[in-house]
């Protein structure tokens, strides 16, 4: 019962910021509480769970197994790194005080993220990611005039439509597994779903199936419903986009390892084809991107496209690439989350999200410098991270399963992202700086997520605990299906 | 269930939609200022052929069903035609109307769905559906805030 209560925690969070008696810094301590509490109770959870068993809860609608407590720990961590970071920038006043209905959402959206996270129902998992993208779609915008309203509105309008075909898709489900006789009992929770031995009318779970993916595949800004993407990770505070690209996205991949573990089994071919060709143009658009754009923090955005695609694609190679696929999704959510936020602390400081403006960070803004340099190395696939065993397992896993072209593909649009990444990134770090470089002090509390997040890459690359190098592998299992 | 059902179309689709929009669209000109066939053909064109391609899709699904074969070609002349507004259109007011359009298309599809969706989660649908309207009646409020008052003119709603 304790994930409920963590999932109950950022709701009743987001219901008390908005009576009058917590406004201003206190509305922010509770946020950066909730936080905390969402970690211990997570941490309480892991610990108390036998491995390899479930647990269900609220009439089986919800689930703790090892898929959800892994995202779980992710979007708890990393959820609590951004509370600490929100917290910094309103109390040295980057953020307005008055910011309640702000806390409000982002305490929203975690608690939208937690239900989806443990759903066990393939339609309430999307009601609650459909929640999630309400809860934050104005949050877009925040304080950025017109073009942030432009671009919150863009997403939220690629969402609808995306979420909307993976309800399009959950129907044909529906259809087809309840289409032949007058049994209504068969259901969508997910455990009945795993051992269903038919799924009934082919022509219909197959149509279902297609648009499921492809409508997750729009939620993740896969190519080619992306165009919302690079807008929204751009023009949304860093905070806003750390939660974009780190907890939300890996809600919309824990949604889609499930749909795969049930469907695959069914269909292989289907499933891998759609994911291969949405990842492969994905990495070919992002390669395309990173080399034309002056603006580092849209770089990384693509940068995320390119992840998401690397994704689609390990998704797409199956059963062997499994592992790989989760370790590097795990490394991602850290990356782009501590990406972000330094992106947040560059930007704060120079005022500028030019790549040509911007030299030798390392000398003036010394840890972000470093933060930012780790996260590029990690970002573009470099050992130590969990990034960097991710990519080599897929990889390998491509050559095993005798995806030749697609390998010798991949290498070209990394080796290209690499050159490009590096040739605009590397500037900015160590690059001569046209003026002379005023060393500054950062206040410690905006190191606080990084040191967290840096902690937590070097870990999954180096030295991963027992207990987390299994429950990986019981996630990857689980993601091979039957 | 049936009750939810009928509340669930009835009164947050037949009403609650078309209040909301209403009141948000409160202050904007609904003159027109488009010609009703000569400069728009091109979508009268496209619609038809959306009709005849949702109603082939339908026939295709349900052979044998002709009942079927026309509920199912709804649904998708519906979901089409929301996917096309919301992708010729520049204006707010007119992606609202192809997100509805889209949105009636789902709703569609899932009363069609002979499996029973059970009742709690059919309400988890339906406050989904109310707080997705709200949103929408929110972005049309700050839109009007912080653009132009031109730029949400439904000049360009050419259905």
């Amino acid at each position: 019962m304790i994930v409920v209560i963590c999932g109950l925690v950022p709701l009743v969070g987001a219901m008390l910021v908005l009576l009058p008696v917590l406004k201003g810094r206190n509305a922010i301590r509770l946020l950066v509480a909730v936080g905390l509490i969402n970690v211990v109770l997570t941490g309480i959870a892991a610990f108390g769970r036998n491995r390899g068993e479930s647990e269900f809860f609220l009439f089986h609608y919800l689930v703790l197994d090892a898929t959800s407590l892994l995202f779980l720990s992710v979007i708890s961590i990393v959820f609590l790194g951004i509370t600490i970071y929100i917290y910094h920038r309103i109390t040295t006043g980057l953020l307005p005080e008055a910011i309640e209905g702000f806390i409000a959402r982002v305490l929203a959206f975690a608690s939208a993220s937690v239900f989806a996270v443990l759903s066990n129902h393939l339609i309430v998992m999307w009601a609650f990611l459909e929640m999630g993208t309400l809860a934050i779609a104005p949050l877009i915008g925040y304080a950025r005039g017109k073009e942030g309203l432009d671009a919150s509105w863009k997403y939220l309008l690629f969402s609808i439509v995306g979420l909307g075909f993976n309800f399009l898709g959950l129907m044909c489900i529906c259809r087809a597994i309840g289409g032949n006789d007058d049994d209504n009992s068969i259901s969508l929770f997910i455990d009945a779903l795993t051992n269903i031995p038919s799924l009934g009318e082919k022509m219909w779970w197959e149509l279902g199936l297609a648009f499921m993916v492809f409508g997750l595949g729009t939620k993740l800004g896969l190519a080619p419903m992306y165009a919302w993407l690079p807008d929204a990770y751009d023009n949304a505070p860093p905070s806003i986009t750390a939660l974009l690209s780190a907890v939300q996205f890996n809600c919309v991949v824990l949604c889609l390892f499930r749909e795969i573990a049930i469907f695959k089994y069914f269909d292989p071919t289907l499933v891998s084809e759609e994911l291969i060709v949405m990842g492969v143009l994905s990495l070919v658009i992002a390669a395309m991107n990173i080399v034309t754009t002056d603006n580092y923090k849209r770089l990384i955005a693509y940068a995320s496209l390119n992840h998401a695609g690397t994704i689609a694609i390990g998704l797409g190679v199956g059963k062997t690439a499994a592992y790989g696929v989760v370790l590097y999704v795990v490394s991602n959510a850290f990356v782009k989350a501590l990406l972000f936020l330094t992106c947040g602390n560059i930007k704060a400081h120079f005022g500028t999200k030019k790549i040509s403006a911007l030299r030798g960070i390392i000398r003036e803004m010394p840890f972000s410098g470093l933060a930012f340099m780790l996260g590029v190395f990690a970002l573009l696939g470099f050992a130590p991270f969990g990034s960097f065993l991710g990519e080599v397992l897929m990889l390998s896993s491509m050559i095993e399963g005798w995806y030749i072209l697609l390998f010798f593909l991949i290498c070209i649009i990394l080796t290209v992202v690499l050159v490009a990444s590096g040739r605009a990134l590397f500037p900015i770090i160590w690059g001569d700086t046209t003026d002379a470089a005023s060393k500054k002090s950062e206040p410690w509390l905006s190191n606080v997520p990084s040191i967290l997040f840096i902690a937590v890459l070097v870990s999954l690359g180096i030295f991963t605990p027992e207990p987390v190098t299994a429950l990986l592998q019981e996630v990857a299992t689980a993601l091979s299906g039957r | 269930m049936l009750v939810v059902e009928a509340g669930n179309l009835f009164i947050v689709r037949a009403v609650l939609v078309p209040w909301l929009l209403l009141r948000s669209m409160g202050n904007i000109q609904l003159e027109s200022s488009f010609s009703l066939i000569k400069k728009s053909f091109a979508q009268w064109f496209l619609i038809f052929l959306i009709i005849l391609a949702g109603s082939i899709f339908g026939r295709f699904l349900s052979p044998d069903d002709s009942i079927q074969a026309f509920q199912v070609g709804t649904a998708a002349i519906a979901i089409l035609t929301g996917f096309l507004i919301l992708a010729n259109q520049r204006h707010v007011i007119g992606q609202v109307v192809g997100v509805i359009t889209f949105e009636g298309g789902l709703t569609l599809v899932e009363l069609l769905s002979k499996h029973a969706i059970p009742l709690e989660v059919y309400s988890i649908i339906s406050i989904v559906f109310i707080f997705l309207l709200l949103t929408l009646v929110d972005f049309i409020n700050k839109f009007k805030i912080t653009s132009r008052q031109d730029d949400l003119l439904i000049d360009g709603i050419v259905l």
